[in-house]
């Protein structure tokens, strides 16, 4: 159980810490049957969410967690629910804005994110 | 027992008659990453490791795939870019720019322009492998670059180097980039050529169709990886000579993606129509980076688009009400158009107008890109997550030891408390925000992992087992849900397949919801992000008996200080409250499902009345009224609007 804690952490830092120096590098982090709803966009795979997450529309951004919590999830699959809340910035914004973001990773021969929700909320 | 959970149990035993799924919610659904023939339910049982190669090392793979995004090789080098030949001379500096491939050198220095605060005025440009060469007027600009270098750029980092020996470049078979700058001169020449026979002054058209058959780009020898920088070349020399096109054709181009024609806004700003016509893109995300869903400078006078032919529009197209949800899809990315695919639409936005949220909810907010209230995958789930998070709430305020039937035995719970002070404009004028709200009472129970540390505080913070799960949430302060209150909720709904040891996969929903409560005694208001699990209720359990279509495997609560809900809000919501933009806007009950009109409706005529006011812009009401006057008949409905539109009072469109 505790192992899913640490696993949780360290895929939340390196997430962010990886969107921010550059999104391309979240391609390994995602496969073909992954999927993203951002907003209301539906996105399936690695390569098309890639593609949403470097078509956004500003140049830098920073991701600040204030909240991480993980379950496991889903019966008979090695399955972790993280929802995570945080702050972002971006390009020359001064102000904050407040996200969230479900993930579900599963592991198969290492975690991957199966699922991941983001929301820009309470912006 | 009383049936709180409203109308809906189709849930329940759906399976069955199609396609002999599990029983669960769905379960003959085909999109999405649960489908039937989902590959990792043949490849679970792999246990050991945390994030393996594929899962954990950047750079290992997944970089440059298809279209690819900015990376280039080292072999093809500035060959497209027009080299300026002007000398160097004294009081100038010449910089060296490294990491600019992602984007086009006129993004470049116009982005360098807004950042240095004033203009640049390159002198000169040359190329030498992916390092540009700019000449500037004086030391001082020089400085300013040099002060930027770190800055990103189209997705890279830029790096600037002052040459205190500059580099010097030939004006034609000298030095060792010659042959390149007169292979660009060639280049360019021929480029303009090509626009030459293309272009239409008269209608400030530019047809660019089946560029692959054009004899001057077929002696050019383009490889399929230069195709990007070749579409930025020609934009960039078209704008240049040919600044107020309104109508360009790219049609039956090959096109997979549209990165070398992201720059149409920028180049193009009065562009009015355009052609995708027969290319390849597969996905309605390949539009985003030329619309304000993903450009800074979308086409915001776009009037006619004609995306058939395209992979994407016929997959949608072939859809149960395949033709509403495509308009949508595009409309969303171009709420301007009136014309699409030579079929009239309603537009969304006057021309010139930013994305449309920012036209009907006044200074509320101020995002860089668009929200939206709500995704669900598929309508079912959409009736299912509404069936029960109006259920949940309602137990949850009013009766909360009954929601015993409804967690599962294994059923996990955990609280978060975040206590970031929101900085939303709302909040700063809000007093429900500003007000000392004490959350000691939840903040005891708080198990964020970025603060507790411990490794036994983070096993024992998380509840396991309905008994621990329900003797906790009986603990927190009683609340009051605005469960009738569609617009301030927002939620997120998905399905996924597991397997399950004997029988059939099962399937579980998860469903991720925000919102607001109200606390009772102190009636201070906490807005909350909650994700529960669920899955379908056994026949014959508690759950069932209670009529709630599952039951609670996960549930995750995060508080936070009140942020109010303007942030999900769709325009025609915030200028008429009440109307949600939910799946089953046409019966405006939104969370409440269960208890509103929609209970008259099927999930057919919901679909259509939700197509039909995104067609029209007329509110719930009145395209309800007008779907039944057409005896629900979707076709005569939107084929007749026209002619009644101007029949039709102003509130019927408030």
């Amino acid at each position: 159980m505790s192992s899913i804690n640490e696993i949780a952490k360290q895929f939340v830092e390196y997430y962010y810490q990886a969107f921010d120096a550059d999104r391309r590098n979240l391609a390994p982090l995602y496969r073909p049957m992954s999927m993203m709803t951002w907003e209301n966009i539906s996105l399936k795979g690695a390569d098309a969410i890639i593609e949403k997450l470097t078509s956004l529309p500003f140049q830098r951004v920073a991701h600040k967690i204030t909240t991480i919590d993980a379950q496991q999830s889903l019966p008979g699959v090695n399955a972790i629910i993280i929802l995570v809340t945080g702050q972002l910035l971006v390009d020359e914004e001064t102000k904050p804005q407040q996200f969230s973001q479900t993930f579900q990773l599963v592991e198969d021969s290492g975690f991957f994110v199966y699922n991941d929700v983001f929301r820009l909320n309470y912006a | 027992m009383s049936n709180f959970w409203g109308q809906n149990n189709r849930g329940r035993g759906r399976g069955r008659g199609r396609g002999g799924g599990g029983g669960g919610f769905g379960a003959n659904s085909n999109d999405g990453n649960r489908a039937g023939a989902n590959p990792l339910l043949s490849r679970l049982g792999n246990t050991s490791g945390q994030f393996g190669d594929q899962g954990y090392h950047p750079g290992g793979q997944g970089s440059g795939s298809g279209s690819g995004f900015g990376s280039m090789g080292p072999n093809k080098s500035g060959t497209f870019i027009d080299s300026h030949m002007v000398g160097n001379s004294g009081g100038t500096a010449q910089v060296s720019v490294k990491g600019w491939r992602g984007g086009t050198e006129d993004s470049l220095l116009k982005f360098l322009d807004t950042k240095l605060g004033r203009p640049v005025g390159v002198m000169d440009i040359h190329y030498r492998g992916e390092i540009m060469y700019i000449t500037v007027p004086s030391a001082d600009i020089a400085q300013g670059l040099l002060n930027l270098s770190g800055i990103r750029f189209a997705g890279d980092k830029l790096s600037f180097q002052l040459k205190t020996h500059p580099v010097k470049f030939g004006t034609g078979g000298g030095g060792r980039d010659g042959g390149v700058s007169n292979d660009s001169v060639k280049l360019k020449d021929r480029l303009i050529a090509l626009l030459q026979t293309r272009v239409d002054m008269q209608s400030n058209s530019l047809d660019l169709s089946m560029l692959g058959q054009d004899k001057i780009i077929a002696s050019l020898g383009t490889d399929a990886q230069q195709e990007e920088k070749m579409y930025k070349a020609i934009l960039v020399i078209a704008a240049q000579i040919y600044p107020g096109l309104v109508t360009i054709n790219l049609a039956g181009n090959g096109l997979r993606s549209l990165k070398g024609v992201a720059d149409l806004g920028l180049h193009f700003p009065s562009l009015r129509n355009l052609s995708l016509m027969n290319n390849l893109l597969a996905d309605f995300s390949a539009l985003d980076c030329v619309s304000s869903m993903g450009s800074t400078v979308p086409l915001k006078h776009l009037d006619m688009l004609i995306l058939a032919g395209n992979p994407m529009a016929e997959a949608e197209l072939r859809l149960p009400n395949g033709g509403a949800s495509y308009v949508n899809k595009v409309q969303q990315r171009f709420p301007t158009i009136s014309m699409l695919d030579m079929n009239p639409v309603v537009p969304r936005a006057q021309p010139g107008a930013g994305p449309s949220k920012g036209s009907g909810s006044g200074a509320q907010k101020q995002l860089p890109f668009p929200t939206e209230q709500l995704f669900v995958e598929n309508q079912e789930i959409g009736d299912l997550t509404n069936s029960f998070l109006a259920g949940f709430f309602s137990f949850y305020d009013n009766n909360r030891n009954a929601l015993a039937d409804i967690y599962d035995q294994a059923a996990q719970f955990s609280l978060v408390v975040d206590t970031t002070h929101p900085t939303s404009e709302f909040a700063q004028t809000s007093a429900d925000s500003q007000k000392h709200v004490d959350f000691s009472v939840y903040i005891r129970l708080s198990r964020n992992l970025t603060r507790v540390k411990s490794p036994q505080r983070r096993i024992s913070s998380l509840i396991v087992g309905r008994a621990s799960v329900m003797q906790t949430i009986l603990q927190l302060p009683e609340t009051s849900h605005p469960v009738q209150d569609a617009q301030r909720f927002s939620f997120d709904a998905w399905q996924t397949l597991v397997p399950v040891a004997a029988g059939p996969p099962q399937t579980v929903a998860v469903v991720a919801v925000h919102g607001e409560f109200t606390e009772r005694s102190s009636q201070n208001l906490v807005s909350f992000d909650r994700v529960f699990v669920l899955a379908p209720a056994p026949p014959g359990s508690p759950a069932a008996a209670a009529g709630s279509p599952c039951i609670i495997t996960n549930d995750q609560l995060t508080i936070r200080r009140y942020n109010g809900f303007y942030s999900w809000l769709a325009p025609s919501a915030s200028a008429g409250p009440a109307e949600a933009p939910a799946t089953n806007t046409g019966t405006g009950t939104g969370v409440g499902a269960g208890t509103g009109t929609g209970t008259s409706l099927t999930a057919e005529q919901q679909e259509m009345a939700r197509a039909l006011q995104e067609q029209t812009g007329m509110n719930a009401g009145w395209t309800l009224k007008c779907l039944q006057s057409y005896g629900w008949n979707y076709q005569l409905a939107i084929s007749e609007f026209p002619n009644v539109r101007n029949t039709l009072p102003p509130e019927a469109f408030q």
